[in-house]
């Protein structure tokens, strides 16, 4: 019998490693991990020069720093390619308790691989890959009785990527708020009580948030000497709000009588805001010496009743498109600021192979990925619209797909109003969608299976929990 | 009811998939026309100026993404009709979905429906007449939205009531010369059904003459008669091609920026005026969709089974070659194939096979309630 353990455990890590490897697909394809713009760099430089920047938490930066072992990204790419493996696994194995998921494991890996962004992901040097690791994260907690190791992994991972990306936080507390919601409703706290969501769980998660809101805090104190977790909220709100077309309307209304520094740019707002060298950002104090008066014009707007509705209409407009960008487009040829990070920080083998890249030489593109995963995710969409409209599948699964699709949908909002529509904000996501069927699709084989063996049908898990 | 109201919603938001991907609806050559003819009022020489003022009161003079919203809104409820009406199978509205997935990410559809352009109502009213023309036992209050959709979107663009007229001549034609004995197909037309959509063809272009009229532009569908116009006008329209979706003219600049001014940043970042938006891949599938899809009608139509929507599939393909052979008549051989009408080319494929025998077994797959 020990043997039999020993040898389900093995093959067990096998496939988590197997599956890592299928994930690392892109950058192998790439021959190096694949960067993004400035922001690669930016991180690299935090990370191993110690420095906060004001846009963005160091966290990501010292996971590179760290991962890498100060030899090459190749480590920091299979590191992040490990947990998302690992996190899938923990899926597959408390969702569905069957022996046998290990090839719907590996097929799901494959699909998210290779016809979706979940690759794409693991293989960027961007602390986007995160943002499916908390939200998965919060899904384990919240819906299942989790070993004492695991849970362990789970929390400690949860609060890691709430600090790596300042949308994290707002994302997976917006979820669990939601959440919380929910039980002030007869018909919801019914749904809660069949897939297992207790209050507690809810509650053991949002205190995880906050440590890991504390957590990045408490990294920037010890580097910086300034207790702050996220910085530059204001400007990235003003950014969004000059590109939905209300800053405009608003100044032009409101310059005549508020004497706000910004009504001298009114009629010369770059559409390319936060990153204009010449534009009233640079012009007028940089990013720390705006964000209190962009606070005060921003906040002054949303009171008045008039831009309050033009901007919940633009936010829900800016949602559905943020929802439906999930394209793999902002991979361009590395920017020098790229090139210069990882020349100074690694050996020059390092950059040679950096340089060698398809994508430094430009000869990389995602059209059939992108084309690909528009058709997957619409096919899951149409799928899980019937399977909520016609009432299929168990509760326990309706649950979860709800709860995946609410967690694309607030990336989306979180994202779409207060940073922008940016393709790579939601790719980091789409790739959650066809987790519930996969799951789904594993229990019901595992059932045929014992109904060949044995000759009668179970009840799945899930099903076994409503009839209680 | 509230599952209907649900799926055409759903429907409406997966038609407007390919304006969100692009971060504005899609815009052409001609949108300033519509756009400044429905809020100022003139009538454009060339076109009616109906969808000019379908533009300005969908919008709500605030916003072209309700415009798409609106037309998607619409299709959808059309295609729902058909799925009620055309199959036999109690569960025919759950292939609804699938079809919109197909028609939307493997064809055009999304495309048309998230341009702002009279394009989409070529759809709309050639699914309407096919409504009209052979649904049966069809509830008031849906023969009325119908009709309604129908009069409305013949008036868009002077083409429909052409093809219109054209595909209502061969029916008749066909009607007379076939024996009653003869028509014993349960989805076919009758006398009475030619006349009303006759009847409504007339009252369509009286409408838009009328409207013309009252702003002052004459009593006409339109201003100039002369047929020079028309090539012009296909071309604009029916191509769904690279050069079609490229960065569009001065006028539909000037247009959105007098007329919608607060979206003029958001169109701005929008991947057709940044030159990102891409449809090869969409061009492809939508050839090898179209393709298999003839393929497997012409394969159902030798099957010894009978084949149902068989006229349904006829319809669809004349109405299409005759759009080829007007469009290629006016224009020559530099016509291209009218895009945005090929995609209907799978749905009564999906007809079909919502009354395959499987679909009844979903009903008995897991459905669970919590009691």
């Amino acid at each position: 019998m020990r043997t039999y353990l020993h040898k389900i455990k093995y093959n067990h890590l096998v496939a988590i490693l197997v599956s890592a490897f299928i994930l690392c697909f892109l950058a192998l394809y790439n021959r190096y991990p694949l960067t993004f713009n400035h922001d690669s760099g930016v991180y690299l430089e935090n990370g191993f020069g110690g420095t906060v920047a004001y846009d963005r938490p160091i966290l990501y930066g010292l996971f590179l720093y760290f991962s890498s072992l100060q030899q090459t990204l190749w480590f920091s790419v299979i590191t992040q390619a490990l947990i998302v493996s690992l996190i899938i696994y923990y899926y597959f194995r408390y969702f569905a308790p069957a022996s046998n998921f290990i090839p719907f494991y590996l097929g799901f890996t494959l699909l998210i691989s290779f016809f979706m962004g979940g690759s794409f992901n693991v293989s960027w040097l961007m602390p986007d890959v995160f943002t499916p690791v908390c939200v998965l994260c919060m899904g384990l907690l919240l819906a299942n009785e989790l070993k004492v190791r695991d849970n362990i992994i789970i929390s400690s991972l949860l609060v890691l990527s709430i600090g790596i990306h300042n949308s994290h936080f707002y994302i997976c507390m917006g979820l669990s708020l939601l959440l919380l919601i929910g039980f002030a409703f007869r018909s919801i706290l019914k749904i809660y009580r069949v897939a297992g969501v207790r209050l507690k769980g809810i509650a053991f998660v949002m205190i995880l948030i906050i440590a890991g809101n504390l957590f990045v805090g408490a990294v920037h104190y010890m580097f910086e000497g300034r207790f702050k977790s996220s910085r530059g909220g204001s400007i990235f709100i003003m950014s969004n709000l000059i590109e939905m077309g209300i800053i405009d309307r608003y100044l032009t209304e409101s310059c005549k009588e508020k004497n706000y520094e910004l009504c001298r740019y009114k009629d010369s707002l770059p559409n390319n805001f936060l990153w204009a060298e010449n534009g009233p950002i640079y012009k007028t104090g940089g990013w720390e010496g705006n964000e209190k008066k962009y606070a005060t014009i921003i906040k002054d707007m949303l009171m008045t009743p008039k831009y309050l509705r033009m901007f919940s209409y633009k936010s829900w407009v800016y949602t559905c498109k943020q929802f439906f960008n999930f394209d793999i487009v902002e991979v361009k040829v590395p920017s020098n600021r790229v090139n210069e990070a990882i020349a100074a920080n690694y050996a020059s083998a390092e950059s040679l192979r950096h340089s060698r890249s398809k994508q430094s030489t430009d000869s990389i593109s995602f059209g059939f990925i992108n084309f690909a995963q528009n058709i997957v995710v619409a096919a899951c969409l149409v799928i899980y619209s019937l399977v909520f409209i016609f009432n299929k599948m168990t509760v326990r699964y309706r649950f979860f797909i709800a709860f995946i699709l609410l967690s694309l949908i607030a990336n989306a909002w979180v994202c779409g109003t207060f940073s922008g529509v940016f393709p790579r904000y939601q790719i980091r996501v789409m790739w959650l969608l066809p987790l519930p069927l996969f799951l789904y699709l594993t229990e019901q084989f595992s059932q045929i299976l014992i109904f060949k063996r044995f000759g009668t049908m179970p009840k799945p898990e899930s099903v076994r929990n409503e009839t209680v | 009811m509230k599952q209907k109201i649900a799926l055409v919603l759903i429907g409406a938001i997966i038609l407007c998939f390919a304006g969100f991907n692009n971060k504005f609806p899609l815009l052409t050559n001609d949108t300033g026309v519509y756009i400044d003819s429905g809020f100022s009022r003139n009538v454009p020489f060339d076109r009616p100026v109906l969808y000019g003022l379908f533009i300005a009161h969908t919008s709500w003079g605030n916003s072209l993404w309700l415009v798409i919203f609106s037309q998607a809104l619409i299709l959808s409820l059309v295609l729902f009709y058909c799925f009620r009406y055309f199959s036999s199978s109690i569960n025919g509205t759950l292939f609804f979905l699938p079809c919109l997935f197909f028609i939307a990410f493997f064809m055009s559809a999304s495309v048309t429906a998230s341009t702002v352009s009279a394009a989409v109502f070529s759809n709309i009213a050639s699914l309407c007449m096919m409504l009209l023309l052979f649904a049966k036992n069809v509830s008031k209050r849906d023969l009325a939205i119908i009709t309604i959709v129908f009069v409305l979107s013949l008036g868009m663009d002077i083409m429909n009531l052409i093809t219109t007229f054209l595909v209502l001549v061969l029916y008749t034609l066909r009607c007379l010369w076939t024996k009653k004995e003869q028509m014993q197909d349960p989805i076919k037309t009758n006398p009475k059904q030619l006349l009303i959509t006759g009847a409504l063809l007339l009252s369509a272009c009286a409408l838009v003459s009328l409207i013309h009229f009252f702003l002052g532009a004459g009593l006409g569908i339109v201003r100039e008669n002369k047929i020079s116009m028309l090539p012009r006008l296909l071309n604009s329209m029916y191509a769904i091609n690279k050069e079609r979706y490229s960065r569009v003219s001065g006028n539909t600049l000037i247009g959105l920026c007098k007329w919608y001014e607060d979206e003029v940043r958001e169109y701005y970042l929008s991947r057709q005026f940044q030159g990102w938006l891409s449809l090869n891949y969409l061009n492809y599938c939508k050839v090898i969709s179209a393709i298999l899809c003839l393929g497997l009608n012409l394969l159902l139509l030798l099957r010894k089974t009978f084949y149902r929507q068989r006229n349904l599939f006829f319809y669809i393909f004349i109405a299409l070659i005759i759009q080829i052979l007007t469009g290629a008549l006016v224009y020559g051989r530099n016509n291209n194939i009218p895009g945005h009408l090929i995609w209907m080319l799978p749905i009564p494929l999906f007809i079909y096979l919502s009354e395959a025998p499987f679909i009844s077994k979903w009903n008995k797959i897991g459905t669970n309630k919590i009691s």
